[in-house]
């Protein structure tokens, strides 16, 4: 399975130095991106003696002529030739409504690489059986660009991995409306054991050049991506994570270059309490554990909020004061 | 003529069980008004076991509510659906982890036990005279055969909603489907299609259980919940609306996120 990294042809009203574009591409092709995409603004803003030699390159372009002003470059897209034979061309078809998909079979006899950008919906219809008629009209040289005006598209580009879909197109946090990279690498990796040795941390070092260049700020809880995604709180999950971590992580946050941490909140029990205090070398007795939960949930409810670390250690020190009193009385 | 569904929302339970939320009485007891309001069929208003004040809050949602189901969350245990029971909710909703890693590596019991546990607070809430539903916990990673022999003793204790939990997330849209179309061949039960984001999925695998026969869908006010999140409502309605009836619509389900955004999520989450 190819994927396309899209995110540099979105960037072109807030194009950002070359610098930054071009260390953007040095991380994309370490996580396991074929080919990156890129508009002429940025081929331009880059210099096209500056692209990164690791990896390959597709330069979007908006007229058939344009290729011919770019000769270095071996592989182009663009919504405008229909014509057989490029086969350096990759040709887009925007599909919105799964209706249109019939249309395209005016091109079936033709021998062209296509892409199609779009199948929001197609979650909704039988999937599978529209991705059949896509393959028996393009065959093989055919890219899914899916759009995600429905939350759909990373499950789109899965599920046409698991069709025998060959190529899908997506971009760094779903910029542009298109897949989240992130989330096709990672599912791909767990749903299809693609590229299983690549070393996935860059897809979390890109989040600085991308935050830095888009301005954006990256939920906390965006898959892959968002830093509260390996943060435990319940009593529950907690101690299974204790036990094995598996039981409550869909993966190894190591593998994206994340760590796991324990935050002490409304759900937290004893088990959370332990850990937390042995995060911060503090050996306890099982006596102190339950004072000590009651004044957490005591503070937690009035703060309408978890606790920070420096917050739950100052209750601990309160409470451990208050224990020595009440042995000392 | 669509075919009419029926929303859970768990953003007082699944959706508070986020890192960083805790909302107090008054807190919970808005939003569940709203989503009374809303139409939601039922609400999954918290964890009784958790303490006094969360059973408060219980209690005043069972007070407020005019249309919703309430239902409250249990580990499998008597001990926590004794906390239960002081709330007097709608159903009781048991939680019963069902995968090997989650059998064998958190409870460090086995099947044999589990089956036996559950049976033992299934009766326990019925003998009283409470509607119970049973979660399957982490079923996305357990084995369908077991699976399937669960749902199919719960069936015999008269159990009629049955949870079919994607604990961490790691469903696709066509396992959903699979499964989905197995569990209802094993049995007749009604299944509730509970997804987690974490590959960035849970709608997707939502609306594929649903197309496969799930009559139930859990969801969350602004997709909060564990880790990445659960199925976001207004996405799921967003995005399935045109072939499914909830008995209210997408700009009604958007005006009450609105209304619920500061006090929920503030600044953004």
């Amino acid at each position: 399975m190819k994927i396309i990294d899209r995110t540099l042809t979105t960037l072109d009203s807030i194009l950002p130095n070359g610098k930054l574009l071009i260390n953007l591409c040095e991380k994309l092709a370490e996580c396991g991106v074929d080919f990156i995409e890129i508009s002429v603004p940025v081929l331009l803003a880059i210099g096209i003696d500056n692209l990164p030699k690791n990896v390959n390159y597709i330069l979007h372009i908006h007229s058939l002529d344009e290729h011919y002003a770019f000769p270095q470059l071996t592989r182009f897209s663009c919504s405008c030739c229909t014509e057989e034979n490029y086969n350096q061309m990759i040709t887009q078809f925007q599909v919105n409504d799964i209706r249109e998909i019939q249309k395209l079979r005016n091109f079936q006899s033709k021998n062209i690489n296509a892409r199609i950008i779009g199948l929001d919906d197609i979650i909704m219809h039988d999937y599978r059986y529209y991705f059949k008629i896509l393959q028996n009209i393009f065959g093989n040289n055919l890219d899914i660009c899916p759009q995600n005006k429905y939350g759909c598209a990373t499950a789109i580009a899965v599920e046409w991995a698991i069709s025998g879909g060959k190529s899908v197109s997506a971009s760094y946090s779903g910029i542009g409306g298109f897949a989240p990279l992130e989330e096709v690498i990672v599912a791909l990796r767990i749903k299809t054991r693609r590229k299983p040795n690549k070393n996935l941390k860059t897809l979390c070092e890109i989040k600085d050049i991308y935050t830095k260049i888009t301005h954006s700020v990256i939920p906390r809880n965006k898959p892959v991506l968002g830093e509260g995604i390996f943060v435990v709180e319940a009593g529950i999950h907690t101690d299974g994570i204790s036990k094995n971590p598996l039981t409550y992580e869909p993966y190894d946050p190591t593998i994206i270059g994340e760590n796991r941490s324990i935050v002490i909140g409304k759900h937290s029990g004893t088990k959370s309490i332990q850990m937390k205090l042995a995060e911060n070398n503090i050996p306890t007795s099982k006596k102190e554990i339950p004072s000590l939960l009651k004044a957490v949930q005591k503070e937690i409810t009035q703060l309408g909020r978890s606790l920070k670390d420096e917050e739950f250690l100052q209750l601990y020190m309160e409470v451990k004061a208050h224990e020595k009193e009440k042995i000392s009385d | 003529m669509k075919k009419k569904k029926y929303l859970i929302d768990t953003t007082l339970r699944d959706g508070e069980q986020s890192p960083g939320f805790a909302f107090d009485c008054s807190t919970k007891t808005k939003i569940a008004t709203e989503l009374d309001k809303l139409g939601i069929y039922q609400i999954e208003a918290g964890i009784p076991a958790i303490g006094k004040s969360e059973k408060e809050s219980i209690l005043k949602i069972m007070e407020n509510r005019k249309n919703s189901r309430i239902s409250v969350w249990n580990r499998m245990n008597v001990s926590d659906i004794k906390h239960s029971m002081d709330c007097m909710p709608d159903i009781i909703h048991i939680s019963a982890p069902v995968s090997y890693v989650q059998i064998y590596s958190k409870l460090k019991k086995n099947k044999v036990w589990l089956i036996n546990t559950l049976e033992q607070c299934i009766d326990f809430a019925q003998s009283r005279e409470y509607t119970v539903s049973v979660g399957l916990e982490d079923a996305s990673r357990s084995d369908i055969t077991f699976v399937n022999t669960i749902i199919k003793m719960l069936a015999s204790y008269g159990v009629e909603l049955v949870r079919y939990a994607d604990t961490v997330g790691v469903l696709t849209p066509s396992q959903a489907e699979c499964v989905v179309k197995e569990m209802l061949t094993a049995s007749n039960i009604s299944i509730e299609i509970h997804a987690h984001n974490d590959l960035g999925m849970a709608v997707a695998n939502s609306i594929s259980a649903a197309r496969a026969g799930v009559d139930y869908i859990d969801c969350t006010l602004f997709g909060i919940g564990e880790r990445a999140g659960n199925c976001n409502l207004t996405h799921f309605l967003s995005a399935s609306s045109q072939c499914f009836d909830f008995g209210f619509s997408l700009s009604k389900a958007k005006a009450v996120e609105q209304n619920l955004r500061e006090l929920i999520i503030g600044g953004g989450i």
